[in-house]
């Protein structure tokens, strides 16, 4: 009998109806908002309304650190309404800097994306996510949209693909991951895209030889958002979350049960 | 650049090069180095209170060939020389796994940090944990599992504690090197009562070398501060090492210097035979003794330097190695072309600048 990812995740809910990032550590928002997609689980949805700031973001940590990565994944999470406006409307108020241009780390300096944190510059999964979220919920946030593919495209490996943020330090082309470059390919999510069909080819290459819970699984999420299939992939993730529950770790698992059940119809991108 | 400035870095680069040429220099003057009588009128960016003065220092170099033989005996070993006592105590062991590579040798042997988990268990350690977050890696599983650590520790019955996901605890730095003021640390290394620093003995294309000081950035949770540690390397990678390390402050470090990484590491570079492990109480110290055995004056890795100045013995005159002689062991390990000031004896230290926003590579 396989393991169901969604039963596993279930289990892990805190009493205050939020996630935890692993078994038994306090709710945070990134975990929440997959989980809420993941299950469509209203008690998740009423945490990260009460933990959503007045400007609306959701911000994890302090003071001068102010990590609000996790707030595109809420505003995708929440109910469509004011709480998910708000969400994006601080989304697109909060990009990253841009930075100039250096040949230790060569990039466009007029490319701009979002950060891990607030006043740090644009990295691909922080800006995968906020054009995921734009696209499925502002199409109309041209600018915003436009730059962060633009991002995307100036980040690629050599060959295709995406590291975290650089394609090349100090000489040295830097190698594309599979978790990274799955969650670019799902903010494109336009299989035309000479980009889009590079990063297939990487991930089809690295799959196989990186059998790990948060890889697997967003890489079958990306599969399926650009209308591909992957049947291997999605065995490979079920037998290694039937081996290992994934290490009790909510967002890998929120990951696995959006890319093999029906909630990934969420994240879809219209066109 | 934009106007809307990161995290300011109070060190400048140039008062840590002002070290390095001091240092360099090596004069002195009634028996006191002109660095020193400078260093006294530096700034301290640390609570006097909190760091005593290091003082003598005891580092244990054992040669060891391979990784097939009784690493459990040679980790005993290495114990009983530093005098290092874990008979009761709640010990977190931190490898490097950083990310991983079938065709390198990025990581902390698994197999030494397994004979680790059966030496302290043996010593009467009350309960032994492997804890990491790594840095390359945000698929922690992928990193653990295909290393073969995860199979490992369930043969010696031992946990792993992804520490990027771990609950974590706000802690005020008791170091300003960088303005970062505080850091959420992970409660597994918070309540540990021993934090073993175990590095690999690597290069590292901006920081000069990695040891068990810089280390240290696999306890800071990816989840907040970013990946690749995002926001460590936009606050200064050398000033974050010091203050990360001061707030963390391992107790022991074990250096996986039987085969190290050389050239362009901590990521691409290659193996390198050094054929050593390096044991001690003071992490300073211990990473001192690694870099000189790598063909490194110590005092010319800035973060070294300054770690130097108050959280461990960097000086080499201070530190008794016991094991291997010192001078007989050195294995200069290649560096890449703009890294060559960090040989004894050259001019001028690391060229790369202040890598302040590259954070990855």
């Amino acid at each position: 009998m396989p393991t169901d990812p969604r039963a596993r995740l279930r289990s892990l809910r805190n009493p205050d109806g939020g996630y935890p990032p692993v078994a038994g550590a306090p709710s945070e928002p990134e975990p929440t908002a997959l989980a809420a997609i993941a299950l469509d689980d209203g008690s998740a949805r009423d945490w990260l309304g009460n933990a959503q700031r007045h400007d609306g973001g959701f911000i994890l940590g302090p003071d001068a650190l102010r990590n609000d990565v996790a707030t595109p994944l809420a505003a995708l999470a929440l109910a469509p309404g004011s709480a998910s406006d708000r969400a994006i409307d601080y989304l697109v108020a909060h990009r990253a800097p841009t930075l100039g241009n250096d040949p230790r780390f060569p990039h466009d300096p007029a490319t701009r994306g979002w950060g891990w944190t607030s006043k740090t510059f644009g990295w691909v999964e922080p800006t995968a996510r906020g054009l995921l979220a734009l696209q499925v919920l502002r199409p109309a946030a041209g600018e915003a949209i436009t730059d962060a593919k633009r991002l995307l495209a100036d980040r690629e490996c050599s060959g295709g693909g995406w590291n975290y943020g650089n394609r090349q330090v100090l000489g040295t082309n830097l190698e594309p991951y599979l978790q990274t470059t799955a969650a670019a390919l799902m903010g494109l999510q336009d299989p035309s895209d000479q980009l889009v069909i590079r990063g297939f080819e990487v991930i089809d290459r690295l799959w196989p030889n990186e059998q790990g819970g948060l890889g697997l699984s967003m890489a079958l999420a990306a599969v399926r958002l650009n209308g591909q299939e992957r049947p291997k992939l999605g065995v490979a993730l079920q037998s290694l979350v039937d081996r290992t529950e994934l290490l009790d770790d909510c967002v890998s698992l929120s990951w696995a049960a959006i890319a093999l059940g029906p909630s990934i119809q969420k994240l879809r991108v219209n066109r | 650049m934009s106007d809307e400035r990161p995290l300011h870095r109070p060190m400048s680069r140039r008062r840590f090069l002002i070290r390095g040429a001091e240092v360099g220099l090596g004069l002195t003057a009634a028996g006191l180095t002109v660095g020193g009588i400078l260093a006294l009128q530096r700034p301290r960016p640390w609570d006097p209170n909190a760091f005593p003065p290091p003082g003598k220092a005891r580092v244990a170099i054992l040669k060891v060939s391979g990784y097939s033989g009784d690493l459990e005996q040679a980790v005993k070993e290495g114990l009983k020389a530093i005098g290092a006592e874990v008979k009761g105590l709640s010990v977190l062991l931190k490898p490097n796994m950083v990310e991983f590579d079938r065709a390198s040798v990025i990581n902390t042997d698994p197999r030494l940090v397994a004979a680790t988990v059966a030496a302290m268990k043996r010593l009467g350690a009350r309960v032994v944990t492997v804890a990491e977050g790594p840095g390359h890696r945000r698929d922690t599983q992928y990193v653990a599992s295909s290393s073969g650590l995860l199979d490992l520790l369930h043969d010696v019955d031992t946990p792993f504690v992804d520490l990027n996901v771990a609950a974590v605890a706000r802690r005020q730095l008791r170091t300003s090197y960088t303005q970062l003021g505080e850091l959420w640390l992970p409660l597994p290394v918070l309540e540990a009562d021993l934090v073993v620093s175990m590095p690999k003995m690597k290069t590292h294309h901006w920081g000069g070398v990695t040891l068990s000081l810089k280390n240290m950035f696999g306890v800071v949770p990816g989840r907040i501060y970013g990946w690749p540690k995002n926001v460590l390397h936009w606050a200064g990678l050398q000033q974050s090492i010091v203050d990360v390390a001061a707030a963390v402050q391992p107790r022991l470090a074990i250096v996986d210097g039987i085969v190290g990484m050389e050239g362009d590491g901590p990521i691409k570079g290659t193996p390198i035979a050094a054929g050593h492990l390096i044991f001690g109480t003071d992490p300073v110290a211990v990473d001192a003794t690694a870099a000189f055995l790598m063909g490194v004056d110590p005092m010319r890795v800035e973060y070294l330097s300054e770690a130097s100045r108050f959280l461990g013995q960097g000086d080499l005159g201070q530190i008794t190695q016991v094991g291997e002689a010192l001078d007989r062991s050195v294995t200069p390990f290649r560096l890449r072309p703009e890294l060559q000031g960090l040989r004894p004896g050259t001019a001028g230290a690391s060229p790369h600048g202040d890598p302040a926003h590259a954070a990855g590579g």
